[in-house]
């Protein structure tokens, strides 16, 4: 019965009707979108770091980031490769050699971390040959190829086929030297980490500080990202002796940025939400004023106030329940879209946002796992929306009602 | 006049309405106000937090200096050119430093380290450096002993009131070298810092490096952080072409693109909410025209001109947008201010991780006027752009339809 002539009431006012839908639908849109805006960002922040610089986690010998000494390789290495094979949430696995040394050419020298790499592993964890912009990656039969930072490279003059030499001390505390040729400039986004860091293979590098078939970090990409503290909890147990660290603690001025960035989105939801809220509560006060002379005709008729009130609430939640799949589908379709094409400024927009700082590509990231949790609020909301009018509406007089 | 008197009498005669859509403007006004304040005060904030770790807002160095981060390239302090930057309004506060690598050694063990020689009481006013001392005290003028970053003393494997040996280059070329006893520790967030960091006094690091009133960089406090860049340019012009002046967003590129990435996202985000906000008051709109279509239809009916019907209502609209308005900026000054006083605290890993820097984890809102100012006149202009519906709705208004039920 109720159902009914609620049914009926919403297609009696189209207009009406669809104001309300459409505020949920336009709460819905942005509550989602913002959400996507959020863990696109987020997503992309610590993507640059985790994809291109650290990984997710990194296993050394525990004494080895004290004093960066080669003496402290991963003694077991080969077997913790071995047994990282068993995680299913493992995606690649990469090796490193490392030593801390000093690069010197005719005009000046510069200390640097010195990178010993397989190039195929390498360029799955940080897409090292992507960021080339000059040379070509080792080629397989030349031994004594290095690829330097553009930063570096500016600094001490070095082009393509520039010969340099790397010094450092070996395992027993001697000091070795090396020479080697520019194989490659590269640039990241990171012109500090250019400068620091330079890449020569694991081989050459083993060769030259006597470590032979060992290496000193062990480097991790995940599948997924939310698998990354129960990883490193299994890790922690299996390698006991073993230094295990994920990005936020190598990295700890992202995490910050990251969560700063958490915790502005949870608050200005919450606003969105406020905002919401009100509109609803806005347009179904107006809706009930509007309904004034009727609703004091049915009450005069007879129709008692539970009745009543469960009529509007009926209604309101109807029509909440038209607005978010609409909504949803909505903000699905846009999210996609930036996406995949991100959102960019226009050529003649460019220049003045520019001007404000604006000059970063914005990805958005449908937040499945969040859609359940905003179209609960919004109903929620909306329902509560309606409860303060249903209740105007029950303190009417029939009388006074229809004399207006 | 009469149509102002008419608009005035309309506003009351309905009063719930009224109150509605002023409400609908009110909140807009709050909310957009809270946003706007909120995000600016939560990154002011972590700049104003980053920038007091070591750089500063601004830095003067010698030209070329930061290229070719060398002691040959520092600058030769005097209080000349100290008067030239404080007698800037904006600048708060100078402090000298000269900073250069050496190696320490304990005796058995040799590691390398950055030496900074500060002015310690001005230093402390722009990085806070006593409130990092774990161990130890923090330096005086006169002291000739160091301050020691936690990690590089557990590496020399030294202790507190030990005595470190450093040795370096100094000045073109010559030898720099001394001997100095360790009566403070600090600790630092950034491991790279907390690892190789060594502080003493500018005298003495001057002494050691034999670069008498050398000095790599003044770094420099401001009073209003918003004029950084004026700030930047004018000391530049202020010190001529012998020195370069650089600001920390340009001294620290990478926290620079952190903070315009989160801006272009809130400015999308704060779209979205003009969006909701429009959308609210339009629905109020939408309903006010439905309920007073007999009305309206009546009055035209009885000879009033569409144009001054439709000025009528515009006006009736501008009112109550204004009164929005000007209550949500009352409202929304006691608000903002509450939460920049006793700011959003939040606990658990987020407040972890800002305890790693030495931060606390609090997200105040920003007491710029700007932000009112800005977003009383989006709303407003919202407000007003949506006040236009109606007018529509009146020029294209049948009284005949719109008088039947």
């Amino acid at each position: 019965m109720i159902i009914k002539i609620s049914w009926r009431n919403i297609w009696r006012n189209k207009m009406r009707s669809l104001i309300i839908m459409m505020s949920v639908t336009v709460g819905i849109f942005a509550g989602v979108m913002v959400l996507s805006l959020y863990k696109g960002m987020i997503n992309s922040r610590i993507a640059t770091v985790i994809y291109s610089e650290i990984g997710h986690l990194q296993i050394h010998d525990t004494s080895f980031k004290k004093d960066f000494e080669p003496i402290y390789t991963l003694k077991d290495g080969n077997k913790i490769l071995h047994q990282l094979k068993n995680f299913p949430e493992v995606k690649y696995v990469a090796t490193r050699s490392l030593a801390m040394g000093m690069l010197s050419t005719t005009t000046g020298s510069s200390g640097v971390q010195i990178n010993g790499i397989d190039s195929e592993q390498e360029n799955r964890i940080s897409q090292l040959e992507q960021k080339i912009k000059e040379g070509a990656p080792f080629s397989k039969n030349k031994y004594n190829q290095i690829y330097v930072g553009r930063k570096l490279a500016d600094k001490l003059k070095l082009k393509l086929g520039s010969k340099l030499v790397l010094t450092s001390t070996d395992i027993s505390n001697e000091i070795v030297s090396s020479a080697f040729k520019v194989a490659a400039i590269y640039e990241s986004d990171n012109a500090r980490l250019d400068e620091m860091n330079v890449y020569i293979k694991q081989t050459a590098l083993n060769d030259m500080i006597g470590v032979g078939n060992q290496f000193h970090q062990i480097i991790i990409i995940l599948k997924n990202d939310s698998s990354l503290n129960s990883v490193q909890a299994k890790l922690s147990q299996q390698f006991e002796n073993h230094l295990i660290e994920n990005w936020k603690t190598i990295s700890p001025e992202t995490e910050l940025m990251v969560d700063t960035v958490d915790i502005t989105s949870y608050i200005i939801i919450g606003i969105i939400l406020f905002a919401l809220a009100f509109g609803i509560i806005n347009t179904m006060l107006m809706a009930i004023l509007e309904r004034t002379k009727e609703i004091g005709m049915m009450m005069a008729l007879g129709m008692n106030k539970l009745r009543l009130f469960l009529l509007v609430l009926t209604e309101t939640f109807l029509l909440t329940i038209a607005g978010v799949p609409i909504g949803i589908l909505i903000s699905w379709l846009v999210a996609n879209y930036y996406h995949e094409h991100g959102i960019k400024w226009s050529e003649s927009e460019k220049e003045m946002m520019q001007s404000f700082g604006f000059n970063t590509t914005i990805y958005t990231d449908f937040p499945e796992e969040k859609i359940g949790m905003v179209v609960f609020i919004v109903v929620l909301t909306a329902l509560f929306s309606c409860i303060y009018p249903s209740i105007k509406a029950l303190q009417l007089k029939p009388v006074e009602a229809l004399s207006k | 006049m009469f149509i102002l008197q008419l608009a005035w009498k309309n506003l009351w005669r309905n009063r719930v309405r009224t109150m509605i859509t002023i409400a609908a403007i009110f909140f807009a006004v709050l909310l957009s106000v809270l946003t706007s304040s909120l995000k600016n005060g939560i990154f002011d904030n972590l700049i104003n937090n980053l920038v007091g770790l070591y750089s500063g807002y601004i830095q003067v160095h010698q030209k070329g200096y930061w290229k070719d981060q060398l002691l040959d390239n520092a600058l030769l302090t005097s209080t000349s050119l100290e008067k030239t930057i404080l007698s800037d309004k904006n600048v708060n506060h100078i402090a000298a430093r000269l900073e250069s690598f050496a190696l320490a050694s304990s005796g058995e063990v040799t590691k390398g380290c950055l030496v900074i020689g500060i002015n310690p009481k001005e230093e402390n006013k722009i990085t806070r450096l006593s409130s990092k001392i774990v161990a130890g005290r923090f330096l005086t003028e006169k002291d000739t002993g160091i301050l020691m970053s936690e990690g590089l003393l557990k590496r020399t494997k030294l202790k507190l009131n030990d005595t470190i040996v450093l040795l370096g280059q100094g000045y073109h070329g010559s030898t720099a070298a001394g001997k100095y006893s360790i009566i403070g520790v600090v600790h630092f967030g950034i491991a790279d810092f907390n690892n190789k960091v060594i502080y003493m006094p500018i005298g003495i690091a001057q002494d050691m490096f034999g670069i008498e009133n050398g000095a790599t960089a003044y770094a420099l406090s401001l009073k209003n952080k918003n004029a950084l860049l004026q700030t930047a340019q004018s000391l530049s012009t202020a010190l001529g072409n012998n020195y370069e002046v650089m600001t920390w967003e340009e001294m620290m590129p990478d926290i620079k693109q952190h903070v315009s990435a989160d801006t272009q996202n809130m400015f999308i985000v704060q779209a979205l909410l003009y969006l909701l906000i429009s959308f609210g008051i339009f629905g109020t709109l939408l309903m006010m025209m439905a309920e007073r279509k007999y009305e309206l239809g009546m009055l035209i009916a009885i000879g009033m001109t569409k144009a001054r019907l439709a000025s009528l209502l515009l006006l009736e609209s501008v009112m109550t947008v204004f009164i929005g308005c000007v209550l949500g900026v009352l409202f929304s000054i006691p608000i903002v201010y509450f939460f920049n006083k006793k700011p959003i605290r939040v606990s658990g890993d987020i407040a972890k991780a800002y305890e790693q820097f030495g931060f606390e984890a609090v997200f105040p809102t920003s007491l710029n006027v700007d932000n009112f100012v800005s977003q009383v006149i989006i709303v407003l202009i919202i407000g007003l752009m949506l006040s236009l519906y109606p007018v529509y709705k009146v020029i294209r208004m049948n009284p005949v339809l719109a008088m039947k039920k």
